[in-house]
């Protein structure tokens, strides 16, 4: 009778908070459909489709940019982050509901990758508060949203490493409050990024910029 | 011809980059005063229409076009 | 009596007007603030000023958009930075967008989000021109240009007395009575439209002499200074005057001479305002014809009558705004002996810190001289003896930047270029 606790947070709790997570990106999404969109009309010079794959592409390559470039070490660290959150927010799905895949490798290896997100969340947040042009642009959600990704990826790695029943609701709990937070924070940036690299893709693809080889 | 204006201030508009010409003249109005009159010279063809309209559109008088040889001057009166 | 709308509700309905998928995105919480973008933009570049990287201005504009359509405006506006417009914003935003920012687009394609913060800040050009703040000379360079449509009575004989010294002068220099510059002839296949100076002219003439091409002078000039203030109704009067005589003529192409803004905006952003009235006739650079004459064989070129070292500024409108590369690469490989890039270039070159309109503006001429010194170091670190730009904005600011950073080089149009190179004698047909 004890675990009805952790099945409620494991399973209950985790639908209730994803089903609202998916209703408010649903209207966000909604919200940006209803806008109207002026779409580029000039006759094309490069191919839109072409730019919307290389539009997506350039995130796996950092020489596609010279912000990337030039800060290849930064480029790093996003995808360890990244990797990170994907392999925490899997974390809320495979234990749940594909507990045979949780062996003891799966899980410390998926430990392993959210504990890089979090020392790299860590050196994020530090330099949030340190460099002066990040410091004049931040707001309290830039801190706030960094520190519950730490708090988030923390329990996460715990709960992975651990597999016990505290850590484990400790951890899906976390997870419930987080789903309901993130679309009111930053960290909805990606539900976003997915239009703004079809918007980039379809002007810079259509007018023949990038999809050509540079000198 | 040129005698009967006396003009507060000389511009010369000859041969600039885009968009000089009127920057110059919208700037070298600024200093004469309200009833003043610039006397400007051009070469550049795009010029002649330039002045023209930009004192049309600003609300200044263009009292005079004159063309000597290759030279085109323009008498502008600032009226406000 | 309908009550006197302030400033601000003005400033805010003109923002929601403007309120499109595009800028909802751009001002949303799409951007994380990682900083990625800072030190590609020239301003930061050059000054090492955290308020004026791109996140940074932009971030002015976002915080009242978000103040406006942020879900947590009403609750916890203060959380993700939402505010309520006020004056002291919009007086802050010229700073932002029209001086501090010059819609180079590089912040655009080095961010891994892909923030579109030109798009942000160009809306709050448009948003401070409908208030009456933007700045002066812009708004007098794009009245000037209507005007010029209905002044056209008053100037035409001038102008075309204008014309006919320079067609003596051309006939001069190929050493043929018969060398025109045509003015208003129907059915002529290219309208050329040039920029007030006879220096856009000039060695347009030539060469399409040497090509034997059949082309008309356009009456208006190509500039455009309505886009710099993101005013619709303006940009489009503007360009309306070139179709309308391009219509008139009933030529083929209209051919925009060395002008960035001009081909970027009739190549691209006129299409959107005359889509219920689209034209037949093909807009092509100036670049592009001269790229297809040698080409093609049509005019002959010999590259030891260029013979210095010759560096490209990519002007960011026609580049990384408009795709033009190649064209200009190919000219500068057959017209010119020692051709050196400046690094970087292409879409990831930097902008002279002349663009936007801002060459325009003497009272900011300072930040645009600092902001311009990226351009200058790329180009002092190539040693060449010239460089070609092929935007009259972007060689005003070469040719002060030159001067500012003691560069000594020869700042060139690439259709004085092109002329120099030219193998006479060769093209009338």
């Amino acid at each position: 009778m004890e675990d009805r606790f952790l099945e409620f947070v494991k399973f209950d709790l985790q639908i209730i908070a994803l089903s609202v997570f998916a209703l408010l990106y649903a209207l966000k999404v909604y919200q940006l459909m209803k806008l109207p969109w002026p779409r580029e009309m000039g006759p094309r010079r490069g191919s839109e489709e072409l730019g919307v794959v290389y539009s997506f592409a350039w995130l796996f390559f950092p020489w596609s940019m010279s912000s990337t470039t030039q800060h290849l070490g930064r480029w790093v660290e996003f995808a360890l982050y990244h990797l990170g959150a994907g392999a925490a927010i899997l974390g809320t799905f495979t234990i749940p509901f594909w507990p045979a895949i949780m062996t003891r490798p799966v899980s410390l290896t998926m430990a392993a990758l959210v504990i890089g997100g979090f020392i790299v969340g860590a050196i994020k947040l530090a330099r949030r508060i340190i460099a002066p042009e990040l410091r004049v642009v931040s707001t309290p959600d830039d801190y706030f949203s960094l520190a519950a990704v730490e708090v988030f990826f923390f329990f996460t790695a715990m709960a992975l490493i651990t597999e016990a029943r505290g850590w484990m609701i400790a951890y899906f709990l976390i997870t419930a409050a987080f789903l309901f937070y993130v679309p009111f924070s930053k960290i909805s940036h990606y539900v976003y990024w997915f239009f703004a690299r079809v918007f980039f893709g379809l002007r810079y693809g259509r007018r023949g910029i990038i999809a050509g080889k540079r000198a | 011809m040129s005698e009967t204006i006396k003009a507060d201030l000389e511009l010369n508009l000859q041969g600039l980059m885009c968009p000089l010409p009127v920057v110059k003249i919208s700037q070298a109005i600024k200093n004469v005063p309200v009833g003043g009159v610039i006397e400007a010279t051009a070469t550049d063809p795009g010029v002649m229409a330039d002045i023209p309209a930009w004192a049309k559109s600003t609300g200044n008088e263009m009292l005079k076009v004159e063309k000597e040889g290759k030279v085109i001057r323009f008498w502008v009166k600032r009226l406000k | 009596m309908e009550e006197q709308k302030t400033v601000v509700e003005q400033a805010k309905e003109e923002l929601e007007k403007r309120f499109s998928r595009t800028l909802a995105v751009a001002a949303s919480n799409l951007c994380v603030h990682c900083g990625l973008c800072v030190d590609q933009c020239h301003y930061f570049v050059a000054t090492r000023d955290p308020n004026i990287s791109p996140v940074a201005k932009a971030e002015q504009v976002r915080r009242v958009v978000k103040g406006e359509h942020d879900w947590l405006r009403r609750i916890f506006p203060w959380w993700t930075g939402a505010k309520e417009l006020t004056e002291e914003d919009l007086d802050k935003w010229v700073e932002a967008a029209f001086r501090n920012c010059s819609m180079c687009q590089r912040c655009v394609v080095n961010c891994p989000l892909g923030v579109d913060t030109p798009l942000v800040l160009a809306t709050a050009r448009g948003v401070l021109t409908a208030v009456g703040k933007a700045p002066e000379i812009l708004v007098q360079l794009a009245d000037a240009a209507i005007a010029r449509e209905e002044n056209l009575e008053f100037f035409k004989d001038f102008y075309l007395e204008q014309i006919k010294e320079l067609e003596a002068e051309l006939q001069k220099k190929v050493g043929d009575p018969e060398a025109r510059i045509p003015v208003g002839v129907e059915g002529a296949r290219f309208l050329y439209v040039p920029l007030s100076g006879a220096h856009t002219i000039m060695p347009a003439a030539e060469i399409f002499y040497h090509a034997g091409e059949s082309w008309t002078l356009s009456m208006f000039e190509a500039a455009n200074y309505g886009i710099f203030l993101n005013d619709p109704v303006r940009s489009k009067r503007i360009t309306e005057r070139i179709i309308r005589e391009a219509e008139r003529l009933k030529v083929q192409e209209i051919i925009i001479t060395e002008c960035g803004h001009a081909y970027a905006v009739s190549r691209w952003e006129a299409p959107k305002w005359f889509k219920d009235q689209p034209w037949n006739f093909r807009v092509r650079s100036i670049l592009e014809v001269m790229d297809e004459y040698i080409q093609t064989g049509r005019i002959q070129v010999d590259k030891s009558r260029n013979p210095f070292s010759v560096t490209y500024h990519d002007s960011c409108n026609l580049g990384r705004n408009s795709g033009l590369f190649d064209e200009p690469r190919r000219i500068l490989a057959a017209c010119v002996e020692d051709f050196r890039e400046m690094t970087p270039n292409r879409e990831r070159n930097y902008c002279c810190g002349g663009g936007g309109g801002l060459v325009a503006i003497p009272e900011w001429q300072d930040i645009r001289l600092e902001a311009g010194k990226p351009k200058a170091d790329q180009i002092r670190a190539t040693g060449a003896e010239a460089v070609v730009a092929s935007c009259d904005n972007c060689r005003h600011q070469l040719g002060e930047i030159n001067e500012h950073y003691g560069l000594n080089v020869r700042v060139m149009g690439m259709a004085e270029l092109v002329a120099n190179a030219i193998v006479p004698n060769n093209g009338k047909k």
